[in-house]
């Protein structure tokens, strides 16, 4: 839940997340939106055609 | 610290150890002294454990008199980051949070280590939940660096960097999700080595990011990383992400010298925002590795302007669901700049992360095919620049500090920190022997043999494992 009002996007993805983010650091947590924004965009350039996510990551094996 | 058993390495000490010319009983008590002389300055510790080590270091000396020796780490004092769990030892990530949590199972690597015969002294400070790249952020107040202790050891393994650096231990076990092995290694001057992604059990850690942590070693040599990695490598049924990999002796090749190695030099982004300390340092380090037989060029790194991204796109998500209980019911209880790291994973969405997921896989399949088919081994520095005074160091000193070292998390490979130089004497804060630089050397996957062989070959040509803090 968000201590007060609702005022921006920081905001309502803190309270779907499920934690508590006072008033007065809601503006720096909006400001902190830029990382990932940059990192939508950043990825968002690429064509990963089929790849699918690794459930569980494995490095390559040996040679 | 000179001139006395707390500067062996631990190759050095295991060696009169196993010759019976020094007891771990002596060697305990060195640490112990050690830690009661310099510990008023540095912080490393939360916990010490001198009693249970001292019966350790006993039972070590009659097994070894008994004609029992297990091998190198029989009887060596060493300590953990205080996110391993050891039996009847609070854990505490150096959080209030977790200031009663008394694990009632060692972690897999404890295990090991145990069962290999090393002597546990204690739990180690860091950045708190091992979420920050200084050290700054903890409960217990910060670790300061050996070298400057106005300065921060990095982190966040910050009390594993401080404790080998002045001798407080023999070599530490810490954890690396974006560098936090590597960047205490290179700013303290000591070695510090990221193994492969599931190389090493995470079993009783508390973890960070469960896709992006490693653990492995800090220490004063690069055959005692070998040593330690030894110890802790290998697959366990505790922890599904290890793997069945099999575990080469890492000393058999560590003297074979880097004469045909094929080391690549990235020809962006590695070497752009460097101190100039750093980047001749580094430069001068690969002048060495030639001069020793290794074939230098330069390499083009697939996707590495990106990885940073997909990177903060896992880890802050991760680190926010391992934390949210604790963040709905107690927030107030973090520190600032970690609520706040775990506030921001709030800012990602679940596409982000599974984009992430899915270009980590393209850029491991491209790293794999263009780089690590044509070259052995890369060569960066670990860190930009060196230790930051503690009060100045804010959130663009973090973001420096793992720039470097955070792709390497995401592409799973093996990276080590050696110490390659020290900034110049400069009047006003710095230490008269100036501030360590290391270099990174970073390998294929699995292959931490080869990352050993050449940092072991770059040291023994250079001395600057052989300085200590003068403290």
């Amino acid at each position: 839940m968000i201590d007060g009002e609702i005022q921006n996007e920081a905001a309502v993805l803190a309270s779907r997340a499920g934690i508590r983010v006072p008033k007065e650091r809601l503006a720096t947590l909006e400001a902190g939106l830029s990382a990932a924004r940059a990192a939508r965009t950043s990825l968002g350039k690429y064509d990963l055609g089929l790849i699918e996510p690794a459930s569980r990551f494995v490095p390559p094996p040996s040679r | 610290m000179n001139g006395d058993l707390a500067c062996l390495s631990l190759t050095e000490a295991a060696e009169r150890v196993r010759a019976r010319g020094v007891s771990p009983v002596e060697l305990t008590e060195t640490c112990l002294s050690r830690i009661g002389e310099v510990e008023g300055r540095l912080n490393a510790f939360i916990t010490l454990t001198a009693e249970s080590a001292m019966k350790e270091a006993k039972a070590a000396a009659d097994e070894i008199a008994g004609g029992k020796y297990r091998g190198p780490l029989h009887g060596i004092p060493v300590a953990l980051k205080d996110i391993f769990d050891v039996a009847g030892v609070p854990t505490t990530a150096a959080s209030k949070i977790l200031a009663k949590n008394v694990p009632t199972e060692d972690s897999s690597a404890t295990r090991r280590l145990r069962e290999a015969g090393a002597v546990l002294l204690g739990k180690l400070n860091l950045h708190q939940f091992a979420f920050g790249a200084t050290g700054r952020s903890s409960d217990w107040e910060p670790a300061c660096n050996p070298w400057d202790v106005e300065r921060v050891t990095g982190g966040s393994s910050s009390g594993s960097g401080a404790a080998v650096a002045s001798g407080e231990c023999f070599a530490a076990l810490g954890t690396d999700t974006g560098g936090s092995i590597r960047i205490p290694a290179s700013l303290c001057g000591i070695v510090g080595l990221k193994p492969t992604f599931g190389r090493v059990s995470r079993a009783g850690l508390l973890p960070l990011s469960w896709s992006l942590d490693h653990a492995g070693p800090l220490t004063r040599t690069v055959e005692d990383a070998a040593i330690v990695l030894q110890a802790i490598a290998g697959r366990d049924d505790r922890d599904d992400w290890s793997s069945p990999e099999s575990v080469p002796d890492y000393r058999a090749h560590l003297r074979d010298g880097v004469k045909g190695l094929r080391i690549g030099v990235p020809d962006s982004f590695f070497f752009e925002q460097l101190l100039p300390e750093t980047d001749a340092a580094v430069k001068e380090a690969l002048r060495v590795l030639e001069g020793l037989g290794a074939e230098v060029e330069p390499v083009t790194l697939p996707f590495i302007a990106d990885i940073p991204n997909a990177l903060t796109a896992i880890m802050l998500p991760e680190a926010l669901a391992y934390h949210q209980k604790w963040m709905e019911e107690r927030p107030e209880d973090y520190a600032d700049d970690v609520r706040y790291r775990l506030e921001l994973g709030s800012t990602f969405l679940a596409v982000d992360y599974v984009q992430a997921q899915r270009f980590r896989e393209m850029a491991v399949r491209a790293w794999r095919d263009e780089v690590f088919s044509k070259f052995d081994l890369i060569a960066t520095a670990a860190t930009q620049t060196t230790a930051t005074p503690i009060e100045a160091s804010d959130l663009s000193v973090v973001f420096s500090l793992i720039r470097l070292t955070n792709p390497l998390n995401l592409l799973g490979v093996p990276a080590i920190s050696v110490p390659c130089g020290q900034t110049p004497a400069r009047p006003g804060g710095f230490s008269p022997d100036g501030l360590p630089i290391g270099p990174q050397l970073v390998g294929r996957w699995w292959d931490e043999a080869t990352v050993l062989r050449a940092a072991h070959a770059y040291e023994q040509a250079t001395d600057w494992h052989t300085r200590h803090p003068q403290m």
